[in-house]
Parts: structure tokens; C-alpha cells; sequence
């Protein structure tokens, strides 16, 4: 990030009449009259800049970014590892930028073998039995995972009408079951930081829970250890298991989550196949599922052709079939990346993602014991999570310990997440680190509690914190108020 | 499920470190004393022993970095479709992007940042995101753009919900015009039941394919909540935002219109000159390419008074302790991390490279650019529509081609007695290398029961266009 004082500008401030910054192929057939009716009448207030302005603009812009290739960023529940190069060679081939989605299946075969190659690499991954695509994001998944589990359920003749969702749960969980008219039933967890059973089975008693979302490794970065009894209780109710995969990260090579019995998973590939975060998006979701919930994949899904010689093609209508939830079939190219990742891991380098993320997350946990409360302190996996609890007393809170690891070089932590835990600094350091960042960034923490524990600590350390970027404080409060969202707004 | 991919090679279960994963086995011993344990499995007690995975995954061996650039570029090759002659659309379009927009975008700043919950280091993001709801809103004559959401399509289904939030003591009835995308309808119908929402359709007029106040009829007995309108439609004709806004009116019913192409606003009055409600729209034109299918960008834009009832991000104007100019994300307390089930939406992403993607992409047209691709995109289909009908009279060809106005589609309709013709000139533009087209289907009241939808973009040439009229005009 750069600290020069060359402000930027808004783009249409810096428009000069005339310029322009396009190079297309002109029109060489008669020009058409214009429009009768139907004419655009008002004028378009864009920026008018020549092509080195355009670039000048957009390069100072990203300037003003932090980003995974300049520093790290230890947000639990997010898993920002490095996003590969070489992943963004193979997705900006023309044969995948430039094919059109409803390209004949035989001009098209390529694309189709990558997702259907794609699918079996993270069927083998996930231990579900058919993966679709289709999912935009994460969200989606979910949505499309709890609309999949009401299909099945509706086929049974059931009208079941609520879904279990633990406090701890990351918000989507609870915005997709509305989306698909549940009603949700919070679950608190126990001592541990676990699903307490009890209650669970209190909870489904009354026959009307459709199912549970888990998430696994929870928020809190513990495995649930009795899942295979959740399921087990949740089955034998008539419901079905949903389990968020935004964690898959911690498991991969190690457990599968199809192999405990759960009915569906999504996948996020952003965090756990590489994919760009993009600074919010596109994401790209999938959804594993179990055999009960192969019947309503939604439509089309990629198969291949038994007698044919590698040979794919893309199936319509499936008698069950959710239907569509997106267009076409998912965001394509963030699969090429997706495919691409796990081609290069491997077997043995996909265990070595999934360990190494578990072990380095520990060695954060270790290295700050005494230094923070940690709620749970027993063992982690790819994440652990943090409170102020030490330091409030002094006046410093999980906020000011954010702000305080950006003068520091780091992007602060997951911060007041899990809501269950008071005041909690998330941290998920993820494998692409080096054991020397992540010490290094221990070393900060230990540095920033020190300074939290001096007289008059909020003053002298944490008063006006980020102080050395090009921005200070951002002032969200001004904003809401004004809701100036435009540049129109501003004149 | 059909058989695994390529038999492992490698079963081996040593591990070494590798160019992503850096941790050594001597850092893993370090960490594993550090926590008083002896070995992985150890350090994980939650896991049951059963549901671990016994030595390795059966998945292909892993590749350098040159075998993976070998595979794929194959992969990539064999889709021949990415180099023929291209006239396929239905809201996909592969026009042209001036190409520093790849390469800035494709900085790591960029690229591998995360979602600006923290201003102070993401003000990139934030102002990029500011400059791209800004320049929505002029495009589509709106007051508010929203930070983007999934496509056109999911955009569509996201103003309905919008809209019966809004209307609660109207009917949950959505109307939609009958040239919406088969995919937008199939969507609309695959969600909103879940919802309680149902779907009926705004039938179009036979001869003008428009969906018109004259076509609308209402049997809900009780306002709609929403009417949808989209434009271009999917046989290529332009409608008129002013009767979507009059049946709209009349309804009392929510009025949103669907953009299908967002360069069309170049040149055509957009739906904030109508006193549209939602106007939402597939932004896939500005600069993203068709990518089989994604990512895309799906455009949301409504009137302030509603805004916290609208879905996805927002990004705001304010300042710094400094003073300084500054932006962030704003009115959270509608999303889904804040308000769990009773968020506007479960949407936590926008489609925020692509929306960068289109700021630069306008940045770099400016208003004389998108009316000069605009008008040039048209006068090719106009020529296109007059050579087909004049091929058509001088070889006693009966089909006809959509009247009225058009931006960059066209639809030839088929009767009865040629249903196999639009299956032939797709087959015969093949062997010459040349995707002609789409099949889609048609009013029946139109007394033809299929159509061939032609798209053309800037990469078009008045000889390529000569090339389809002689294959069309072939018997």
C-alpha cells in the first residue's frame, strides 16, 4: 500500500471533454435511422479519459489496498492463502474467456471435461457422491443445499417447516433457510464449544425440524466430535443435514464430511480452491450431496457419455430436479482455477493443506496463551479464536487491537465473531504462510497485549489507530447518516 | 458416479514441502512439541478415528507448473466454439475490452483483497465500488446502484422478493413479460414458490412481440406486487418502459424492469426516465467476457426511498479523522452478517472484480463511446434484418423477421410447415465455421412455432453479416 499523498481523485473529476480511452472495431455497414421512439433523452454523466489517465486512475486505486500478495491477513473463517499466478494464466485462455455458454456440446468439450473432472476431484475430496456446480457463491450453495433438503422432503409427503441453526453459526446460514420459507430454531452450544445434544434432541422431538446446519469445524475452530451421532439423531428424526463447508479447508485430506454422514455440504472455492477473494467477489460456491439427494440436483448437470470416447454433454430436466438457481451453469471461470489448484496439489499436497493449516493455527494458539483469553483452549483446528478479556480491563478492546495491527503491517483478525463469544479476535492463519510470518505476526499480538497492559494504554498506544496509513480512522457512522452513494449525491 | 479420473501414481504417504505449502518437517516437529503432542493425530483428538482418511486421496498425481500449462491449453483448445464466427446471445454476449483493463485489474491489489470491512486499507476497493454504483445509476437514469449482485437473472429474482416485501398488503403475484430469458423464468419459477410468490406471465402481442398494456391481464383479483419487464427481450426487440410503468401504476403493483443488455442504455431511454421502481440488469456487456457462462455481473438499481429494503452491498460516501475524502461499506444492518434470517438477502459477495471490471470498462467508453458502440451495434442489425428479408423476397423464403425496434438481436420466425429449418442453418453455418445462432421459442399466437435468434457484436463485419444472409438464403 502506498503512502504518497497523490490523493485519488474521483474518475469523473478528472474528465476532460473529448478524451477517451476505447479502441473498437467501427461499424462498417450504412447507419441505421435513429430510434423513432424509445431515444435516450438524458445524458450520461460518465468520465471522459484517455487511455494512460484510465490506467493512472485505476493503478493509484489499488494502491490504496491491502492485499494478500502485499501482507497477510489472519481472518478467521475466511482463509485468505495465496491466490496462485499460475491459476490466472489458465482461466484467461481464450478457449474458456471467450466460448459462449450455449456452445454446442462438441465445440465445447474442453470445458465440459474440466467441470466434469472438477466435480469428481471434489466428490473425492468431500466424500459426497455428485457435486453441482451451479452455485454462484457460498450463499448460494447454502441456499441451494436447504432447497434441495426441502424437495427431498416434500417428496416424502413431509411438510416440515423449521430449521436448526447453533448460535455460532456464520450469518448466510440463517438468510438462506428464510430464503427457502424455514423458520429458524437457534441451537446454543455446550461447555466446549460444541452442538449440545441435549438440547438437540429436545429440539427435534416435535417432528416439524426439517434439519440442521452445522458447521464443521464450527466457528469456533472446534472439530464436532459427535457428528456422526448428529446425523444419526437428526435421520432418525425424518430431517436431513446441511453442513457448511466454509471451514472444508482444516479437513481436507484428512476427514470428509460425506463420510460422517452428513446429506450436503457447500463449498467455498475462494477460500478453500484458490480462487480470488477479488476484494468481495465473485465468489464461486458448489454443493456436494449425499445419494438421498442426487434426484433434485438442479438442472443441467454435466455427465458422460457411457459408450463415447471422452466424451461429455450437458443434461437438462431431471424428473425431481430443484430446477435453476442461477444462469448457466456457475461461474466457469473461477472453476478453471478451482481445477487447476487441485491439479497441482495433488493427493499428497491436498493433505499438506489441510495439516498444515491445522498446525500453524495451533502454534498461534500455543504462542499466545497467557498473552489473550482463549476461550476454548484445549486444541483448535485451522482456527482459533481469541478475547479481550485482558485487555478490557485496561480500556482496550478487540476493535482497538484490530486498528492497532494495521500500523503493524498486518489486516486485523475476524473481529466480534463468533457473536457467542464476547469481544472474540478470530485468527486463521492458513498454510500458505511461513512458520516465520506467522511467528512474526505472534510476536505483534505479544507486542500489541504488552502495550495494552501499560498505564494509560489507550492514550499512548491505541488512541487514532490506523496512524501511519494514507487513511486515518474512516468515519462509518457519517456515512450511514448521509447515504451520499453516488457522485451525483455529492454536487 | 463414473470412474475416478487418472489412477494415482504416487501412494506413497511422505510429504514433502511444495511451492504453496511451505512448512518444512523440521517446523512440524517444532509446533508439534510446542503443543506437548507427538503427531498430527495427537494434535486433533476431536477427530473420531474412523472418520479419518487412511494414507492418501485418490486423485491424480499433482503436476508442475509446465505440465499445468500444458493441460490447460489443451482443455482450453478443444473448444473450437471460442474461435468461430459468433452469433449466439440470449444475454451472453462476446464483445471486445480494451485490454489494459485485464491487466490493471489484474494486479494483486486488485485481485487478492478482501472484502472492505476495514476502510482504512481497502479505500481501492471502496471508491472503485463507489465510482461503479455511480456510474450504474447514470447509465440506468436511477437514483441508487446497488455494489452488484450475482447476474441478470438472480438480480431479476432478488427485485421480485424486494418488491413483495414492499407491496405486503398486495397479492404475492409476479407477473413477468412473456420475452423474458428462459433462464430468468425458469429461475423465478424454481425460487419464488418456496417464497409463496407465484409467477404468471405478461403475454406478448403476436405481430410486435411486445408486452404492452394492451397485452396485460390481470385475473389476480387483487394488485400483483411486482410486474417485470424485460428489455431488450429475448427475441431481440426493444420495449417501451413507459407502458411497464402505466400497467405498473394501474396495479398498483411494483414496476422492474430487466435490462437484458446494459450497453442498450447507450442509446435507448433507460427505466429511470419512466419512474421505474427496481431496475435491475445483466452488466455482462461492460467489458466481461462470455466465459461459458461466468462470472457475469448482475446490476440492481432502485429509488432512495427504498433503499433499506434493498439487497446486496452498499458502498457510501464520508471522511477520514483527517478529513480526507474517504468510503465505506454502508447500511450493513440490511445484510445477512448482521440481520442473519431477517437480512434482505442471504447474498454475502458482490461480484466486485467484475464490477471493477465494468467501472473500468465505462471509464474508459465515456458517454460518446457507449453511443457510438450503441448506434454502431444497431445499424449492424438493422442492415442485418433488411439483407435477411430482401434474401427471403428474392427466394420466395416465407419466414419473417421481428418487427419494430431492435438494438443488437434479431429473431427469424418459423411456421409450422419449417420447423426443421432453424436445426438445418444452424448445421450448415457449423460446417462453415460459423455459429449462427440460438433456437428459441415463440408466441404461439404468433401462428409460428419456432424462432432463430441472431445476435451481433462490434467484432462483426458488414461481409461477416453477408456471410449468414447467403446461409439463410440457401435452400
Amino acid at each position: 500500500m502506498s503512502n504518497w499523498p497523490l490523493k485519488t481523485k474521483l474518475s469523473i473529476d478528472l474528465s476532460t471533454p473529448g478524451h477517451h480511452g476505447y479502441s473498437f472495431p467501427k461499424a462498417d455497414v450504412p447507419q441505421a435511422p435513429a430510434p423513432g421512439k424509445n431515444c435516450r433523452s438524458t445524458k450520461i454523466n460518465l468520465p471522459e479519459l484517455s487511455e494512460l489517465s484510465c490506467v493512472r486512475h485505476f493503478t493509484r486505486l489499488s494502491q490504496q489496498n491491502f492485499s494478500i500478495d502485499a501482507g497477510m491477513y489472519p481472518l478467521g473463517s475466511c482463509t485468505m492463502k495465496y491466490n496462485p499466478r499460475v491459476n490466472e494464466v489458465t482461466a484467461s485462455h481464450r478457449g474458456f474467456t471467450r466460448l459462449h455458454p450455449r456452445t454446442p456440446a462438441k465445440y465445447s468439450q474442453g470445458a465440459l471435461k474440466l467441470m466434469f473432472e472438477l466435480e469428481n476431484l471434489l466428490s473425492e475430496i468431500s466424500g459426497f457422491s455428485r457435486i453441482s456446480l451451479q452455485p454462484a457463491a457460498g450463499a448460494q450453495g447454502e441456499y441451494l443445499g436447504i432447497k434441495m433438503m426441502r424437495a427431498c422432503l416434500t417428496d416424502r409427503g413431509e411438510t416440515r417447516n423449521k430449521i436448526i441453526i447453533p448460535e455460532s453459526a456464520h450469518g448466510t446460514n440463517g438468510a438462506s433457510a428464510a430464503m427457502c420459507g424455514y423458520d429458524v430454531l437457534p441451537l446454543r452450544s455446550n461447555e466446549y464449544g460444541l452442538v449440545d445434544f441435549a438440547q438437540l434432541d429436545e429440539l427435534t422431538k416435535s417432528g416439524d425440524v426439517a434439519g440442521l446446519m452445522i458447521t464443521n469445524p464450527n466457528t469456533l475452530g472446534l472439530f464436532e466430535t459427535e457428528i456422526q451421532k448428529i446425523c444419526k439423531l437428526i435421520h432418525d428424526r425424518g430431517g436431513l443435514v446441511y453442513l457448511d463447508g466454509a471451514n472444508l479447508n482444516a479437513m481436507m485430506g484428512i476427514t470428509r464430511p460425506g463420510d460422517a454422514g452428513v446429506d450436503c455440504m457447500h463449498f467455498n472455492m475462494h477460500k478453500t480452491f484458490t480462487t480470488p477473494h477479488g476484494g468481495g467477489g465473485p465468489g464461486c460456491g458448489g454443493l456436494g450431496v449425499s445419494k438421498t439427494l442426487i434426484p433434485y440436483l438442479p438442472t443441467p448437470t454435466v455427465e458422460k457419455i457411457p459408450s463415447g470416447d471422452d466424451e461429455y454433454v450437458l443434461v437438462e430436466n431431471e424428473e425431481k430436479s430443484v430446477g435453476k438457481i442461477k444462469d448457466y451453469y456457475g461461474h466457469f471461470l473461477m472453476m478453471v482455477r478451482a481445477y487447476t489448484y487441485i491439479r497441482e496439489l495433488g493427493a499428497r499436497g491436498v493433505k499438506k493443506v489441510g495439516e498444515d493449516a491445522v498446525l500453524l493455527a495451533n502454534f498461534i494458539r500455543k504462542d499466545l496463551e497467557g498473552h489473550y483469553d482463549i476461550p476454548f483452549p484445549k486444541t483448535c483446528m485451522h482456527e482459533v479464536v481469541l478475547t479481550d478479556k485482558f485487555q478490557v480491563k485496561n480500556g482496550v478492546k478487540t476493535l482497538d487491537i484490530a486498528k492497532r495491527l494495521i500500523d503493524e503491517g498486518f489486516h486485523p483478525p475476524t473481529t466480534y465473531f463468533p457473536l457467542i463469544v464476547s469481544g472474540a479476535l478470530m485468527i486463521e492463519p492458513t498454510e500458505t504462510e511461513s512458520l516465520n510470518m506467522v511467528e512474526e505476526f505472534c510476536n505483534t499480538m505479544k507486542l500489541i497485549a504488552k502495550e495494552a497492559s501499560e498505564e494509560d494504554a489507550f492514550e499512548k498506544h491505541f488512541k487514532d489507530r490506523p496512524r501511519h496509513m494514507a487513511y486515518a480512522r474512516v468515519n462509518e457512522t457519517l456515512a450511514a447518516r448521509q447515504l451520499k452513494l453516488t457522485w451525483k449525491d455529492l454536487k | 458416479m463414473s470412474s475416478r479420473l487418472v489412477e494415482p501414481t504416487d501412494k506413497e504417504c511422505e510429504i514433502e514441502n511444495m511451492r504453496y505449502l511451505p512448512l518444512t518437517e523440521d517446523e512440524k516437529t517444532r509446533i508439534l512439541e510446542k503443543c506437548g503432542v507427538g503427531s498430527f493425530e495427537e494434535l486433533t483428538p476431536n477427530i473420531p478415528e474412523e472418520l479419518r482418511v487412511k494414507g492418501l486421496l485418490n486423485l491424480p498425481s499433482r503436476m508442475s507448473e509446465a505440465e499445468l500449462l500444458e493441460t490447460l491449453e489443451k482443455l482450453s483448445s478443444i473448444n473450437k466454439g471460442a474461435w468461430m464466427q459468433n452469433h449466439l446471445g440470449q444475454g451472453v454476449y462476446d464483445h471486445t475490452c480494451p485490454t489494459w483493463i485485464d491487466q490493471i485489474l489484474g494486479r494483486g491489489e486488485f485481485l487478492t483483497s478482501y472484502t472492505p470491512y476495514q476502510p482504512e486499507v481497502t479505500q481501492g476497493t471502496l471508491q472503485g465500488i463507489f465510482e461503479f454504483q455511480s456510474m450504474i445509476a447514470e447509465l440506468f437514469g436511477m437514483e441508487v446502484s446497488n455494489a452488484s449482485l450475482y447476474d441478470g437473472a438472480t438480480a431479476v429474482l432478488e427485485a421480485v422478493l424486494m418488491a413483495v416485501r414492499t407491496r405486503k398488503n398486495n397479492k404475492p403475484i409476479v407477473y413477468i413479460s412473456e420475452g423474458t430469458y428462459d433462464n430468468t423464468r425458469k429461475i423465478l419459477e424454481s425460487c419464488l414458490p418456496d417464497m409463496g410468490i407465484e409467477v404468471r406471465t405478461w403475454w406478448a402481442d403476436p405481430k410486435s412481440l411486445e408486452s404492452t398494456p394492451e397485452t396485460f391481464e390481470n385475473d389476480c383479483g387483487g394488485a400483483p406486487a411486482a410486474i417485470v419487464l424485460q428489455s431488450p427481450n429475448r427475441w431481440g426487440v426493444v420495449e417501451d418502459w413507459a407502458g411497464l410503468d402505466s400497467v405498473a401504476k394501474k396495479e398498483n403493483a411494483r414496476s422492474v424492469a430487466y435490462v437484458s443488455h446494459a450497453l442498450s442504455l447507450g442509446i435507448f431511454s433507460p427505466p429511470g426516465e419512466h419512474d421505474i421502481d427496481i431496475a435491475v440488469g445483466e452488466g455482462q456487456a461492460l467489458g466481461i467476457p462470455p466465459g461459458f457462462g461466468g462470472p457475469h455481473l448482475g446490476l440492481f438499481c432502485c429509488k432512495k426511498a427504498d433503499i433499506r429494503q434493498m439487497p446486496g452491498r452498499l458502498v457510501g460516501h464520508t471522511e477520514d479523522a483527517r478529513g480526507q475524502q474517504a468510503f465505506c461499506v454502508t447500511l450493513s444492518t440490511r445484510e445477512q452478517h448482521i440481520r442473519r434470517e431477517k437480512a434482505t438477502s442471504n447474498i454475502c459477495s458482490n461480484q466486485n472484480l467484475m464490477a471493477l471490471k465494468a467501472a473500468m470498462y465505462m471509464t474508459a467508453m465515456g458517454p460518446e463511446g457507449l453511443s457510438k458502440l450503441g448506434k454502431g451495434l444497431r445499424s449492424r442489425i438493422f442492415y442485418l434484418r433488411t439483407a435477411i428479408e430482401n434474401k427471403f423476397k428474392e427466394k420466395n423464403i416465407p419466414h419473417q423477421v421481428v418487427q419494430g425496434e431492435l438494438f443488437n438481436e434479431l429473431t427469424i420466425m418459423v411456421g409450422p410447415k419449417h420447423s426443421l429449418w432453424v436445426d438445418e442453418k444452424i448445421t450448415q453455418a457449423q460446417d462453415q465455421g460459423i455459429l449462427i445462432g440460438l433456437d428459441v421459442s415463440v408466441p404461439r399466437s404468433s401462428g409460428c412455432v419456432r424462432g432463430l435468434n441472431i445476435a451481433v457484436t462490434e467484432r462483426h463485419y458488414q461481409s461477416d453479416l453477408d456471410k449468414l444472409v447467403e446461409i439463410l438464403g440457401e435452400s
